[in-house]
């Protein structure tokens, strides 16, 4: 009886030693970068806004990037009535085991219109002015 | 065959290939003449042995490194350059971002 239990625990242990890698290459997950671009940065930064959108894709199965068009939306809805400027665009993949995310992430500074146009006075506008919402 | 094993195996570990990826210029809004500004630069670099790196954030600190260095100015026609330099089952991820400072005294 004893004997039968100590081996069931043996085997029970090989089994969690030989899932070990494979539990491990599902969790890990491994990053790189498609591309990024970053739009003229203002003097004032202050009122950081950013937006993500993602797509998680099985086995590569991927129809359409529609995903990513709703970003632009999603960081300009952020800063309603201002510019967003010093846009960082960043596109990301990143993989686990037979599944990869795609991850674009936008980023910039959102001031208050007036300020932006009269570039020779935005450092004196007020910081309630230049920061409307921000998600960080 | 043995020479033009060794050969290979030289190569692969000094690693000499070195790849640009992508090049984004952005636009010089507000206008300023070059004379005007000054250009700083923003770099940074990450290590990859077998592609195993978590997450892109050296890309942020080249930003930052950018901001930092123009402090108080506008930053305009900032180029982008995604680059990697392989190495023996390893490369090296590079971003380096450069742009023009223009001061508002300017």
């Amino acid at each position: 009886m004893r004997q039968g239990r100590h081996k069931s625990l043996g085997s029970l242990r090989g089994i969690s030693l030989a899932l070990a890698p494979f539990i491990t290459l599902l969790v890990e997950s491994c990053a790189s970068v498609n591309s990024v671009s970053l739009t003229p940065i203002p003097a004032q930064r202050s009122g950081l806004v950013s937006a993500t959108v993602s797509r998680t894709i099985f086995l590569g199965f991927n129809f359409d990037n529609d995903f990513v068009d709703k970003l632009a939306l999603d960081l300009k809805q952020k800063c309603p009535g201002g510019i967003i400027s010093g846009i960082l665009t960043k596109d990301e993949v990143i993989s686990y085991f037979l599944v990869f995310t795609r991850r674009v992430t936008a980023s910039g500074y959102c001031s208050a219109a007036v300020a932006h146009n009269k570039h020779s006075t935005r450092s004196s506008a007020s910081e309630d002015e230049t920061s409307p919402s921000t998600d960080d | 065959m043995m020479r033009v094993s060794f050969l290979f195996l030289a190569l692969s570990v000094v690693g000499c290939a070195h790849s640009i990826h992508q090049v984004q210029t952005s636009d010089f809004i507000p206008y300023a003449p070059i004379e005007s500004g000054r250009v700083v630069k923003g770099q940074a670099e990450q290590f990859a042995v077998l592609g195993f790196v978590f997450d892109t954030n050296y890309l942020n600190q080249a930003v930052d490194q950018l901001m930092a260095a123009c402090p108080n100015g506008t930053l305009t026609g900032i180029t982008t350059q995604m680059s990697t330099s392989l190495g023996f089952f390893s490369w090296t991820n590079k971003a380096l971002v450069q742009g023009l400072c223009v001061d508002h005294q300017n």
